[in-house]
């Protein structure tokens, strides 16, 4: 796939605003990625407005209404915490088949405190569901199988912590020591309250165009989608993350991560393989998930993610840099901007304007992936088109 | 007034009887393709099927994976105020099913991946009518 670019990025720096409206965070996002791409409001064709938890229901066709009207179309989506990935193949969708040439996706969240009825109500009334003891379940059978320590996944923190002290985007912006993270407050054995995301508010866009608009508008650095495909749990469940969230029937085999099926037909559609990732962002809810993550979408084998980790591969220096943002550990999650906060840092780490967290190597082909409630994935892969023949 | 033990949800346990019969987990089995799940079912995830006949599960198995909570879960959680720390835990069944279910132990040092459990019921809290609301939770065995 191909013919579409991202032709500009914006966001509203991630953290905790109780006193500004959603409708200024996103504003100041769209204001940002319009002026990112040079275009205008009337160049858009299509929006797509992502939201999770926040609780005005109108509130993305409102705030587009005062962005002045123009008459385009206006949807407004929920992939849970996948949505700024889901919204991008919507828009790369839009596009291919033809109906427009240029949309804007943007995501803002306020959110506070756990998810609080996901699953089924029972779950619910026994705590069973809670974000952090679901993941840390994956985390502690990630220690047994692979030899992974509490000191491992506090490696994963303050890495997120080193890349985003440079990140102005960032809600936590201080460097944090392995101690740190295993002195803080157990929260969900074996995971410590510095190895979780944190809810947050804040608000991103991108301007999705076809690379046809993107030369007759004149985009001054468009960045490619290879490819970008949203997929939900298949049957058979794998172990521990089944969608149905407490029972697995393990005779027929061990089920695929929804994650890895998404990341195979991303690969595929892309014409590349893991091997040609350069660097990525991938949903890192808590320091356990980073690393299965990693492991999910083929950068590495499994069970080599901690070991990698210990020499560095996944540092901003790296050989393959991930989470130079910091992260949802670092940033903070607002679910309906989380996605596309991905995305933003990725065009700047391609583009070269990552500022003091920009990477030390040449960087082609960067990868996203989120992960949501229930067993939905997104996975998008960007690359440069600077210095490419095809262009 | 008596106290009546009434399950935490319908289709997921038979309650041990007062005459001493054993409770189990309840569960489906796909008269089309065999997949077995945890909990009673209507439509089959493997194949869609609806015929599905009901299935009493094995009470022992083995822990396969846990987790201890150390903070409140928002509502609707209905444990102790104040909040006490709890186990979880995917148990391993002998005919091959993988379950997710409170664990009876708290202490994670005391738990540990491939050691035996056994199925107990415990009193999780009442409801509106007074009556105990019985939850099914995975207690590593005693050693005898």
């Amino acid at each position: 796939m191909s013919g579409i670019v991202i032709a500009g990025v914006g966001m509203h720096p991630f953290g905790r605003y109780p006193d500004k409206t959603p409708e200024k965070m996103s504003l100041h996002a769209i204001q940002a990625a319009l002026e990112d791409s040079g275009l205008s409001y009337p160049d858009i064709e299509l929006v797509l407005c992502g939201k999770v938890v926040y609780k005005k229901e109108g509130e993305g066709i409102d705030l587009m209404m005062k962005l002045g009207m123009t008459g385009v179309p206006i949807y407004q989506i929920n992939a849970m915490c996948a949505t700024g990935g889901a919204m991008l193949k919507l828009a790369a969708d839009a596009i291919t088949s033809g109906s427009c040439e240029v949309v804007l996706v943007y995501g803002f969240d306020k959110h506070q405190g756990m998810f609080q009825d996901l699953g089924e109500q029972w779950q619910n009334e026994l705590g069973m569901k809670a974000s952090p003891i679901a993941f840390a379940t994956v985390a502690q059978r990630y220690m047994h199988e692979h030899g992974a320590t509490e000191e491992d996944f506090a490696r994963v923190a303050v890495k997120a912590h080193r890349n985003g002290a440079r990140n102005p985007n960032a809600l936590f912006r201080n460097e944090i020591t392995v101690e740190d993270v295993l002195n803080s407050p157990m929260v969900a054995y074996p995971l410590h309250l510095y190895n979780f995301c944190t809810p947050d508010d804040g608000a991103a866009a991108a301007i999705v165009c076809s690379e046809r608009a993107a030369q007759k508008l004149g985009i001054r650095e468009p960045i490619r989608i290879a490819s970008t495909v949203m997929q939900t749990a298949s049957y058979p469940p794998p172990v521990l993350e089944p969608a149905n969230q407490y029972s697995v029937d393990l005779t027929g085999g061990p089920g695929t991560p929804v994650v890895t099926l998404a990341a195979e037909k991303a690969y595929q559609a892309a014409g590349i393989g893991p091997q040609d990732i350069d660097i990525c962002e991938v949903q890192d809810t808590d320091s356990g998930h980073e690393l299965v993550h990693i492991e999910q979408l083929g950068l590495c084998e499994k069970g080599e993610a901690y070991r990698l980790l210990r020499q560095g591969v996944f540092d901003i220096d790296g050989r393959l840099p991930v989470n130079p943002s910091g992260g949802i550990q670092c940033k903070g999650e607002p679910p309906g901007a989380s996605g596309l906060g991905q995305i933003c840092e990725i065009v700047w780490q391609l583009r070269g304007e990552a500022g003091s967290r920009q990477v030390s190597r040449d960087v082609r082909n960067g990868l996203c992936q989120v992960f949501g409630w229930n067993h939905v994935a997104a996975v998008t892969i960007l690359q440069k088109m600077k210095g490419d023949d095809s262009q | 007034m008596t106290i009546a033990q009434v399950s935490l949800r319908d289709g997921m346990m038979k309650l041990p009887g007062e005459a001493g019969e054993k409770g189990t987990l309840l569960g489906s089995r796909c008269g089309n393709c065999g997949e077995r799940f945890f909990v009673i079912r209507e439509i089959c995830e493997s194949c869609q099927s609806t015929s599905l006949e009901d299935i009493q599960l094995s009470a022992t198995g083995s822990l396969y994976a846990f987790s201890v909570m150390y903070y409140p879960p928002p509502p609707p959680y209905r444990g102790p105020d104040p909040f006490v720390p709890f186990g979880i835990g995917w148990v391993e069944l002998p005919e091959g099913l993988l379950v997710y279910l409170p664990l009876t132990e708290s202490n994670p040092r005391k738990l540990q991946v491939g050691m035996k459990m056994d199925l107990t019921f415990g009193v999780f809290t009442e409801d509106e009518q007074g009556n105990d609301i019985i939850v099914p939770l995975f207690a590593p065995r005693q050693e005898e």
